[in-house]
């Protein structure tokens, strides 16, 4: 065969073959990403070497002070790893997270956590509260910066005049908030923004114009194409595993109006008194034990129980007393 | 051992951007095919599967010693992600491919150039195609891409040149080299030799 034949029987086989299969693009960035964090994280890690050197210098400060002096000047590591930042506690489990995810346990910069089959609540930073859904990975950038690479995540900033900033990278883009209470969801290529309250400004990778949303809002972006829903209800099924997780607050010796005002920041409702009387008599109720364990149903016919104050849910408004 | 994957290793060991970017676009593709002929029908799982195989090996890459080629080594790593996914799922895992086959894999590890006459005898297609991505992906880099450049996107060898930052002459000298390496690679997959046109 000649040479000619040779190369004319490859090039009709691989034509044959076509273009071999590619991850999606939105597939590809975040592997990319991913992977870099694992390999970043590798480098940081001492090496074997190293830590025989670390257990020698232990041994040698146990046996002498002289000794240890002189292992650790010749043994020391060559370099100094420096203490990753932490940046948050875990501060709520449900469900089974990970062994390595446990209560208060520190988040430090540059970790990746996994909830598994679990949820994870995280006080993040002075106000953030972040809540992690089933099969949700973060990643911990820093302070005011954290990667979601799939699952969903509930952002609680505090309320709207707490000044705590956040940025989310997702694939879709860059995800910040002006005091809010919204959720992202990444799953393959799409990313979802929802607005329990507040606002959210999405910045697509694109190019595309920031988007603006608001209470209501929700925005859907799959490569290249948005899609926008406004107007849909800020509780129910699809909030409620945010809630699920959420820090149970401590109500001993907290005014009952405190407790309300917690239970539909959580919930997504709004708060009605039938009466300034019953307003001013919310403020002076001091609430005793505890509420852990309790769905929110449960929570409202306890208390109203035990301070015989009517507590009315209706199509998202939780009634005092008796609604108009 | 392969000393072209060993470098790459120790690139990325030392800190190396320029070897991580090698590195995730050489084998991120490769090992998502790898897994998606296992599983034709779960693209996205094939890309979770591949991009934890990939984390999990750069965390262990002190480990890699450089016995078996890198694709392999990562192979190896992809198939305990496999099994691990699919272990509790009904995920139907394809049947045992070729590539499967450790004295296939041992041979495609040591491919050298051999010239054959041998008459193709073509399979079904469908395999075919399968058999001539896999002996693509089992090339050393950049073979696979530079043959599909030349063959598929009909690029001259000043292109590939530019592409690959090398001189035509060494352009043209690697081409041959993928063309050889691919007629092996498949002739180990399929027992046959490409010499003609494949049956319809």
């Amino acid at each position: 065969m000649t040479q000619h034949d040779s190369e004319s029987s490859v090039e009709r086989l691989i034509k044959l073959a076509g273009e071999r299969d590619m991850p999606s693009p939105e597939g590809m960035q975040r592997a990319r990403a991913t992977s870099e964090v694992a390999w970043r994280q590798m480098l940081a890690q001492p090496t074997a070497a190293r830590r025989r050197r670390g257990a020698l210098l232990a041994l040698g400060f146990a046996l002498a002070a002289s000794l240890a002096l002189a292992a650790w000047l010749v043994l020391r590591p060559a370099a100094r790893i420096e203490a990753p930042l932490v940046l948050g506690h875990v501060v709520a489990l449900e469900g089974a997270a990970p062994a390595a995810v446990y209560l208060d346990a520190p988040i430090s910069s540059g970790s990746i956590l996994e909830t598994s089959q679990g949820r994870v609540a995280i006080a993040f930073g002075t106000a953030v509260s972040l809540r992690l859904d089933h099969a949700t990975r973060v990643r911990f950038e820093g302070g005011d910066h954290v990667t979601l690479l799939a699952g969903s995540m509930y952002v609680d900033s505090g309320g709207l005049n707490v000044s705590s900033p956040l940025r989310i990278t997702t694939p879709a883009g860059e995800v910040s908030h002006v005091g809010t209470q919204f959720q992202v969801y990444v799953a393959d290529s799409l990313t979802r923004v929802r607005v329990r309250e507040g606002r959210v400004l999405v910045e697509s990778r694109d190019g595309v114009a920031p988007q603006d949303l608001a209470t209501g809002d929700e925005l859907e972006i799959r490569g290249a194409h948005s899609l926008m829903k406004r107007g849909l209800t800020t509780f129910g099924a699809d909030w409620e595993w945010a809630a699920d997780v959420a820090p149970v607050l401590e109500i001993e010796n907290r005014p009952l109006a405190e407790f309300l005002a917690w239970l539909v920041r959580e919930q997504g409702w709004q708060l009605r008194y039938a009466s300034d009387a019953l307003q001013e008599q919310a403020r002076d109720i001091r609430l005793h034990g505890a509420l852990d364990g309790l769905d929110s149903a449960a929570m409202l016919e306890r208390v109203s129980l035990v301070t015989g104050v009517a507590l009315e849910m209706q199509d998202g408004v939780l009634w005092v007393g008796q609604p108009r | 051992m392969n000393h072209a994957d060993q470098e790459l290793v120790d690139r990325l060991l030392r800190a190396d951007a320029q070897a991580f970017d090698e590195f995730f676009n050489e084998y991120y593709p490769k090992l998502y095919r790898f897994v998606k002929r296992r599983a034709p029908n779960d693209a996205a799982g094939a890309e979770d599967i591949a991009q934890g195989t990939l984390c999990r090996s750069l965390e262990s890459l002190r480990g890699y010693r450089g016995e078996a080629a890198l694709f392999t080594w990562l192979c190896t790593l992809c198939r305990r992600e496999m099994s691990k996914r699919w272990r509790d799922t009904d995920v139907a895992v394809g049947a045992m491919l070729a590539e499967d086959d450790p004295e296939v894999r041992a041979a495609l590890e040591s491919l050298v150039a051999n010239e054959g006459a041998d008459p193709l005898v073509a399979a079904d297609r469908a395999q075919l195609r399968d058999a001539i991505r896999v002996a693509l992906d089992y090339l050393p880099a950049p073979y696979g891409d530079v043959l599909e450049w030349k063959y598929l996107r009909d690029m001259s060898i000043g292109e590939i040149a530019r592409r690959l930052g090398r001189s035509p002459k060494a352009a043209e000298s690697l081409l041959t080299r993928a063309r050889e390496a691919f007629r092996e690679a498949f002739a180990l997959l399929t027992n046959e030799r490409p010499t003609g046109n494949p049956a319809p």
